[in-house]
């Protein structure tokens, strides 16, 4: 169905309880590589904590997920991260006192080769990673907004929203994963900014030709201008997918977002 | 591009450099309490006015950034040379020595403890207790098997090191609030543990341990009519630039980078491939090292220690230090550190007072100034000359 | 002595020891649980309470020397509730002027400032309390309310003080009292609410600033009456009696679980059974007996933080 595209990720009845209430009961999501995914859902569905399950932050109680036909379950985040799964977060989560570049280079972790001896006994080979990785900060930041290289040693709390919220993408893209999570992008922004995120989420699309992101939003426009396909969940379960217009009009998904028809 | 030798600017940076020594060493001499209070009333404005009129600082700062090795290599020259000038200017000049490597060796503990607070955002509310254990450590070893200074110092930093993995076996499954109880509860228990142990010579502490010998050179004897402080003192300026250097080059490192990440929000750390608890125990360990390193020093050089030394209370004194001065800001603290010895010294008047006011700084400044003496700078990961330049010098990119 | 009585005496100091550390802990729960910062000047706010008590005393000491029985036993409780009033606003006092400002940012500094309130607290009274370092006998109050029987009586083989004993009342009632007030009233309900989620408190209209004074209030009032009753238990205090205090009162709240008064309760009684069972049965364990106390805390705080009676908490991502 999915026209030769590889499937690199899929989850199986993923599960996880916080004491008795079902955050996800039961979530089977396929990621194929190049492709963009909506995950929509009314307030509390579960949305975020799939993210956090995968990534690893929580850790499941039920169910399976595999990434590149490797178990991950149970795998602390920093091991995900290493596979290839980055992301961005609802509530930003920068380094606000660090400087832009700062925030950008962690994103590169996974490629640092110079490490505590290095930074101490081996400075050249250090320099070296650093002027490269750098390069490549620079690079990601003229795609989005090249005003922002001027603020590249600026403490990142001084920007406004949107710029911050393009240095977290930066971030996300910057250790070359093969999927990316974007949860909630345009949250805090003015319907304008919201556009230019949107524009933003299809220069990510094509700088990284092999990437899959995964969106999660509340802002319709956006699921829309940029989703190829949409996977509605309410109370920790799919309740519909396909293409954005077959989502938006299914009456589960009606339902859940407006309330029963009266 | 090779930096050409500016005649001018090296002027410029040795003559302000000069001056400034003079007058610490005048200021060091002064017993008037009045001219005293009024250069400080000076330093507290210059140091308020570089947050108001941030841009003018900001150009004197990049000056002193571009000329940054004549800065440095003056300040050295002159720190080893203060102890042949300063017994001409300074009536007091033994006791200042003592004094300056006192100083020396909460620098040390500062800059050792900013690894894991002020880099890491580990509150390691035991600080003092291992700063004890390297001073027993370097005590015992040399008092009961008799080896020599050269072996216990090292030893001293690598048994505090010890003690900090032992610690952090329970202290990394442990967050926030928590981690801090566990620091302090440790670091009773270690002062409680040394007072009540007959092997620790108990509360009366260890007496009468070896002073300092390198290579059969005593550390007791007065070179060439100087003061045998002043053996310490040049050992604590090597020691103290090794730890500012280290301390340098970790911060402006991906280790400065990857700590500072864990410190401000480790959740994103982890979703990067940081393995936090890993890094967070390599951070507890070089810190304790260069702690417990400080600890064995000042056991040689005072000759006894106690329990009271390494007290909670001595904990929070070097916090202070590191808070003051501001976290991951390695001259902030270098200066927070020389305000918090050097100035209770001063001040005589107000020795009662000390520890009050300390307690009032740690009220005080979490509320007016939580990110400390400095203004912010970036990481620059220098290399040499080379760097990342000013700001806004990338326009190439666009 | 059997060893049933043995026991039974090991039990009973700890049952008293117990009852001062639920007492402390009960603040320090009440405080985590509204502002989310472990409060550490609390002990020394239980120190000031001493003192404050001893003054007081001092200044109806010839009232108290003049009655007898009933009356006496009046202004006693006078002297308990003029304490109480007086430490809770100061504690209301210490909270506008150095914690607020720093409750909302990062909790580090809230931390910070509240060890350096801790320390000034402590200091001034050293500096500007006559002879401030010494320590200070602390009358045997309750004496007079049994001159006509003895002081205490036995149940098989274990020694019961009178004094003690009225010292224990003292302490249940007034936590019973915290218990229902919390439980009961409508600033209670505040309290707690904000304690579970201070931004929904807010919301549902609950005045955060309000709630977090009265919860000063109450936390300082019963360190106050901490203090005298520890005070009238060891007829001494001392300025830094607060530091240890500070130290046993969180360890006993962490380990019963932070923001649950239940919990510190528990956890008072639990501290102060490791001391007294450490004390009677470990060679110098009485010398040890804090070291043995910490360790626990610490096992408490790797296995199990979130303590005998918490909830698990989940991160917020």
């Amino acid at each position: 169905m999915q026209n030769n595209k590889k499937r690199i990720f899929y989850s199986e009845n993923l599960e996880i309880n916080f004491g008795g209430i079902y955050a996800l009961a039961g979530i089977n999501i396929d990621i194929f590589e190049n492709e963009v995914i909506g995950l929509i859902g009314p307030n509390g569905s579960g949305k975020t904590t799939f993210f956090n399950v995968i990534t690893g932050i929580y850790k499941a109680t039920g169910g399976h997920f595999y990434f590149k036909d490797e178990d991950l379950l149970g795998k602390e985040p920093y091991e995900i991260a290493k596979k290839g799964i980055s992301r961005t977060f609802q509530s930003s989560r920068l380094c606000l006192g660090l400087s832009l570049l700062d925030n950008i280079l962690i994103g590169m972790y996974n490629n640092q080769t110079a490490g505590y001896f290095a930074a101490l006994f081996n400075r050249k080979k250090l320099a070296s990673e650093v002027d490269l990785f750098k390069e490549r900060a620079v690079e990601l930041l003229t795609i989005f907004n090249p005003e922002l290289i001027d603020n590249l040693l600026d403490p990142v709390g001084d920007l406004p929203q949107i710029d911050k919220k393009r240095v977290e993408i930066c971030r996300a893209m910057a250790g070359e994963p093969n999927i990316i999570l974007l949860d909630e992008p345009s949250a805090g922004m003015t319907p304008d900014e919201t556009v230019e995120m949107m524009a933003d989420i299809r220069k990510v699309r094509s700088t990284m030709r092999d990437v899959s992101i995964i969106i999660v939003e509340h802002d319709m426009s956006v699921i829309s201008s940029v989703s190829e396909r949409v996977i509605a969940i309410n109370f920790g379960k799919e309740i519909a997918r396909g293409t954005y217009e077959e989502v938006s009009n299914h009456p589960e998904v009606r339902e859940a977002y407006l309330g029963k028809e009266v | 591009m090779k930096r050409s030798f500016n005649l001018i600017d090296f002027t410029k940076v040795m003559v302000f450099e000069v001056a400034v020594f003079f007058l610490v060493m005048f200021f060091l001499d002064i017993e008037s309490l009045w001219i005293l209070i009024a250069g400080l009333a000076l330093v507290v404005a210059m140091v308020v006015s570089t947050k108001v009129w941030e841009r003018q600082f900001s150009s004197v700062r990049d000056f002193f950034s571009a000329n940054r090795r004549t800065v440095i290599g003056i300040l050295i020259v002159l720190l080893v040379l203060y102890p042949l000038v300063s017994p001409l200017v300074i009536r007091q000049n033994t006791y200042w020595l003592l004094i300056l490597v006192q100083t020396g060796i909460y620098i040390i503990l500062a800059l050792g403890l900013n690894i894991q607070l002020g880099s890491t955002g580990v509150l390691n509310l035991a600080v003092a207790a291992f700063y004890g254990i390297g001073g027993y450590t370097a005590g015992l070893l040399s008092l009961r098997l008799g080896l020599p200074t050269i072996l216990t110092l090292p030893i001293g930093g690598i048994a505090a090191a010890l003690f900090g993995i032992l610690l952090y076996v329970p202290l990394y499954k442990t967050k926030g609030h928590y981690m801090a109880l566990v620091t302090l509860a440790f670091g009773l228990m270690i002062v409680l543990a040394l007072d009540n142990t007959e092997f620790t010579g108990g509360p009366q502490g260890l007496m009468s341990i070896p002073e300092m010998k390198f290579f059969g050179y005593s550390f007791l004897t007065n070179p060439g009519g100087l003061n045998f402080y002043t053996n310490y003192y040049y050992l604590m300026l090597f020691l103290v630039l090794l730890a500012v250097v280290v301390s340098y080059r970790f911060y402006n490192s991906w280790v400065g980078l990857t700590l500072a990440t864990i410190r401000d929000d480790e959740v994103a750390a982890k979703c990067f491939g940081v393995n936090t608890n890993i890094w967070k125990g390599i951070s507890f360990i070089t810190g304790n090292f260069m702690i417990g390193l400080a600890g064995a020093i000042y056991a040689h050089m005072i000759g006894f220690i106690s329990p009271q030394n390494f007290s909670f209370s001595e904990s929070l004194l070097i916090v202070a230090m590191v808070i003051l001065g501001g976290m991951d800001n390695i001259l902030g603290i270098i200066l927070g550190t020389i305000l918090l010895t050097i100035l209770p010294e001063k001040m005589r008047v107000i020795t009662e007072y000390r520890i009050l006011i300390y307690g009032i700084l740690l009220i005080v400044i979490p509320m007016f100034r939580p990110s400390g003496l400095l203004p912010f700078k970036p990481r620059m990961y220098h290399f040499g000359n080379k760097g990342l330049g000013k700001r806004g010098d990338y326009s190439h990119a666009k | 002595m059997g060893t049933e009585a043995v026991i039974a005496q090991i039990i009973l100091n700890g049952v008293f020891l117990g009852i001062q550390y639920a007492l402390i802990a009960v603040g320090f729960t009440l405080f985590f649980g509204v502002l989310n910062i472990i409060n550490f000047s609390h002990g020394d706010v239980f120190m000031l309470g001493a003192f404050i008590g001893l003054i007081l005393i001092n200044i109806f000491s010839g009232v108290l020397g003049m009655t007898g029985g009933a009356s006496y036993g009046l202004i006693l409780f006078m002297i308990f509730f003029l304490c109480m009033l007086v430490t809770g606003l100061i504690g209301i006092l210490l909270e506008r002027i150095a914690v607020k400002p720093v409750s909302k940012g990062p909790p580090l500094m809230a931390l910070l400032a509240t060890l350096g309130l801790a320390i000034a607290i402590r200091e001034s009274v050293r500096l500007f309390f006559p002879r401030g370092s010494d320590s200070k006998r602390f009358p045997e109050l309750l004496k007079p309310l049994f001159s006509g029987t003895s002081q205490a009586f036995e149940i098989g083989g274990v020694l019961i003080r009178y004094d003690n004993l009225v010292i224990f009342g003292m302490g249940v009632a007034v936590i019973v009292a915290v218990s229902l007030y919390i439980n009961k009233t409508k600033m209670g309900l505040g309290i707690r609410a904000v304690a579970q989620d201070s931004e929904a408190a807010m919301m549902m209209g609950v005045h955060r600033d309000r709630v977090i004074d009265v919860t000063f209030l109450i936390g300082s009032a019963l360190a106050g009456l901490t203090g005298i009753l520890n005070g009238l238990f060891y007829n001494t205090i001392i300025f830094d009696m607060g530091a240890m205090a500070a130290v046993i009162g969180f360890s006993a709240a962490v380990i019963g679980g932070l923001g649950n008064i239940y919990g510190a309760i528990v956890g008072g009684f639990v501290f102060a059974m490791t001391q007294t069972f450490s004390a009677a049965f470990i060679p110098k364990g009485s010398e040890y007996m804090d070291v043995i106390a910490f360790g626990v805390l610490i096992i408490f705080l790797v296995f199990k933080p979130s303590g005998i009676l918490g909830e698990k908490m989940y991160e917020r991502v």
